[in-house]
């Protein structure tokens, strides 16, 4: 099973920090082109080290004529 | 919660077509979880790992690999597709399935990996699960829900579930095991048989 872990309180007051971070990421896949995305991550003092730990992408290609638009908090 | 705390996040795709006009906009969700566990915390990393590595912070790199090559791996799916699918000796229906029934070796809790540090040229372990509410991976008896695609398009995998399988046969298990079955210790078939319960992901 994967996932950053909440307990089941309504207003989230018992929720671990488990510092997660949502990062815009753009990157020059060719010259008319770009991947721009969200990773969504979380600070640990290494590598992952167990099952439930990890991470997730979300990604467009931007082109002439396509805009790719963000949000990285809710 | 905290302010600062992010909860999600959304990407949107603007674009404007001409009347009759198309467009293809590719979009891509990866992630990266390396690590299984099994019984009381034996770790062992996804075969990915091998390309992407073990630190599970490679989700960009797995999604860009998607985006650059969607198309391709995309026909070269319905260029693997395509005998079957034009047999029209076969009715629709079963050619459906034929591919349907393919999930089990991707979607049914399968398992494709090696133990955490271990040796990348040794092979890696591969076994199905036989259910999610009945947790055994490489159970030999159903081996049928999935053998066969297995042996047809992956015969170097299938070639290695069998190999480990074969390990087995000569092993004896002097233990007590629980047969879950009836709820009672029992002592396992050694030197006869591939032992049915060889890898639950619970004892």
């Amino acid at each position: 099973m994967g996932g950053w872990f909440r307990n089941y309180l309504r207003d989230l007051q018992g929720a671990l920090n488990q510092g997660n971070r949502n990062r815009f990421r753009t990157e020059s896949i060719a010259p008319t082109e770009t991947m721009k995305g969200i990773v969504f991550e979380r600070n640990r003092a290494e590598g992952v080290g167990n099952e439930w730990d990890g991470e997730f992408s979300i990604a467009a290609l931007e082109s002439p004529g396509v805009e790719v638009t963000y949000q990285a908090n809710f | 919660m905290s302010a600062s705390e992010k909860l999600g996040g959304a990407i949107a795709v603007r674009f404007t077509l001409q009347p009759g006009e198309e467009k293809i906009v590719p979009m891509v969700i990866a992630w990266d979880f390396p690590v299984v566990e099994f019984g009381q915390g034996r770790k062992w990393n996804r075969r990915y790992t091998d390309f992407y590595g073990t630190n599970g912070s490679n989700s960009w790199a797995i999604a860009r690999d998607g985006l650059l090559h969607a198309a391709e791996w995309s026909a070269a799916v319905d260029a693997w597709q395509k005998p079957y699918i034009d047999d029209e000796s076969k009715p629709a229906w079963y050619r459906g399935m034929l591919f349907n029934e393919l999930y089990v070796l991707t979607d049914g809790g399968t398992f494709w990996g090696r133990p955490v540090n271990s040796d990348q040229a040794a092979p890696a372990t591969f076994a199905l699960l036989e259910c999610f509410d009945y947790a055994y991976y490489g159970t030999l008896d159903v081996r049928f829900y999935a053998s066969m695609p297995l042996l047809k398009f992956w015969p170097s995998i299938d070639k290695q579930v069998l190999r480990e399988f074969a390990q087995t046969v000569l092993h004896e298990y002097p233990e007590l095991g629980l047969w879950v079955w009836k709820t009672q210790q029992t002592e396992s078939q050694c030197c006869t048989s591939a032992r049915k319960l060889e890898r639950s992901p619970m004892i």
